[in-house]
């Protein structure tokens, strides 16, 4: 045996045990019951596929992903990001003009990240997406992270933007400029953005848009776009729910197949997004399904250790069962078991 | 009165020429050799000081919430943050230099250079389609070329007069090398109304 690599991880793999897998279980668990409340079906995504069939959605992810050639020569990917291969298996299990359908998951990712990235609570992705046409879909893919959140306890904000925005405003662009200005516009850095820099550094409420819209001369494709961001905030505020959204045209997606509206949230004392997701319209299109789609997904491992997890009593603590037989002590375990306590015998 | 702004700020040459500027605007904060740590009297900033290259890894990880430090720390470390704010010091710029009496004598499209600036001069170099060896030295870049170590360097320079002093010359200016004030992305998020309000200060 290799006695260095027994104590050694590989860069990029999770060791959970104990009360942290224990606890993750159970916030996972709070989190899917949630979604099972809304009406969302559980799906377990492959661990592995054809490389070929992601690689022209990977962009900057396409170093990071680990491949390998299986026993007929296939090259293949490990599950690299939980949206594209769940676009392509229900790409495939659905079929055209079905009725709309909510799908749920929770389920590790495999990525290569540099000692910099120490990404390892990135590696588990929990989320729900919504596969179908229907007008309300974006509001409620929202309320229904904004539960989830809440559901943990956190007070997170999320930023609302909008990548069909981006297109409509940059539609002239040639590839290689229009992803030195999705950076741009993401950094902030004005002074590359030119003169629709304003509008995209919104930051606030409808109040704020609608002047920036004001301010600068846009396209109706523009002023559309914006308009429909504005009426996803409206549709919040009556739901009584737009406490932790805001509009912030500087989120414009980190992936390239958003089609629509984009969203990120951030926590305090976080140093990155601990939830993600948007609209993608045309990505199950490339898998054989034309159908509209919004999701979210979210790390768990990034915040695990802001949630309190309440009185749950944990394994690590069970109390011994009292008896003095077995019969009598798993009797006494029964009994303690019943009304919710760990117990060993 | 909410929590105060955490920035980073570099130990060495940018440090006085930032604490002037943040007092000159009321934020006044004393970081001497052992405390590392300060809060401004303003209360509006609490002071981290850092090792310069280490600065922006405690701004991406969101020790610290802002930063100050030059691009070419930013791009060595590979992290990207929100722009806050230009400053009007400290600028630089990267050079390619070589002995004064230097003779190509490399294969053609091949350069062998020293350099603390891995990660640009890789860039900046693929990116030109020429391939290069680089050699990474922490630091007296300078004496490569003199000592025989390598050809060339790419290194900071100000003046000039280092090179000078070893008898070496710029071939080429590669980029201009500005300071800047950042912040983490998400912090920037959560806190960007107050952001906005030290940015103005520091603008006027």
């Amino acid at each position: 045996m290799n006695e260095a690599q027994l104590y050694k991880l590989p860069q990029g793999a999770e060791r959970l045990v104990l009360d942290d897998a224990f606890r993750r279980q159970v916030l996972t668990h709070r989190v899917q019951n949630l979604f099972t409340s809304w009406g969302y079906q559980p799906v377990q995504t492959p661990v592995f596929d054809y490389y070929e069939l992601y690689a022209p959605f990977l962009g900057t992810h396409a170093e990071t992903v680990y491949r390998l050639v299986d026993r007929e020569g296939d090259l293949l990917v490990l599950r690299s990001d939980i949206t594209l291969f769940l676009a392509r298996s229900m790409g495939v299990v659905l079929a055209p003009g079905h009725n709309p359908l909510r799908v749920c998951y929770a389920d590790t990712i495999l990525r290569h990240e540099d000692i910099e990235g120490i990404s390892a609570d990135e590696f588990y992705q929990i989320g729900a997406e919504f596969i179908g046409s229907d007008p309300d879909s974006d509001v409620e893919i929202l309320l229904l992270l904004d539960e989830v959140l809440a559901q943990l306890g956190l007070d997170a904000r999320v930023h609302l933007g909008s990548r069909a925005l981006f297109d409509a405003a940059f539609e002239a662009l040639s590839p290689a400029e229009r992803k030195a200005m999705l950076k741009a516009i993401s950094l902030r850095r004005w002074d590359d953005v030119g003169r629709l820099a304003p509008l995209f550094a919104v930051q606030g409420g409808p109040s704020e848009l609608s002047a920036a819209l004001s301010s600068v001369p846009v396209s109706a494709q523009v002023k559309t776009e914006a308009l429909s961001l504005i009426q996803t905030y409206r549709s919040l505020e009556e739901a009584g729910a737009a406490g932790r959204f805001r509009l912030d045209l500087s989120e414009v997606g980190r992936h390239d197949y958003y089609t629509g509206l984009v969203f990120q949230a951030y926590q305090s004392g976080l140093g990155d997004a601990l939830a993600s997701g948007g609209r993608y319209d045309k990505l199950l299109a490339r898998f054989g399904l034309e159908s509209p789609s919004v999701g979210f997904s979210l790390h768990l491992g990034k915040v695990e250790h802001l949630v309190d997890l309440g009185s749950v009593p944990k394994p690590s603590g069970a109390e011994k069962a009292t008896g003095s037989t077995l019969a009598e002590r798993l009797a006494n375990a029964r009994k303690l078991r019943a009304a919710g306590r760990s117990v060993t015998l | 009165m909410s929590e105060p702004l955490t920035l980073a700020l570099p130990k060495g040459r940018l440090f006085e020429q930032v604490r002037e500027l943040f007092a000159s605007r009321g934020m006044k904060f004393d970081v001497d050799g052992r405390k590392l740590t300060s809060l401004d009297e303003s209360g509006t900033l609490r002071v981290i000081l850092v090792k310069n290259a280490d600065l922006p890894t405690y701004v991406h990880h969101g020790i610290a919430g802002l930063g100050v430090c030059g691009d070419d720390v930013v791009y060595e470390s590979g992290h990207e943050f929100t722009h806050l704010l230009s400053l009007k010091f400290g600028g630089t710029s990267m050079a390619l230099a070589a002995r004064r009496d230097h003779v190509r004598d490399e294969a053609p499209g091949h350069l062998t250079i020293a350099t603390k600036f891995t990660r640009f001069t890789r860039d900046y170099f693929q990116g030109l389609g020429i391939p290069v060896k680089i050699i990474r030295l922490d630091g007296s870049v300078e004496l490569a070329p003199v000592l025989g170590l390598a050809p060339y360097i790419v290194d900071l320079v100000e003046t000039g007069s280092t090179l000078k002093a070893n008898g070496l010359e710029v071939l080429e200016t590669l980029k201009t090398i500005g300071v800047n004030l950042f912040a983490n992305t998400a912090y920037y998020k959560l806190r960007f109304q107050e952001i906005g309000r030290l940015v103005d200060i520091l603008k006027n």
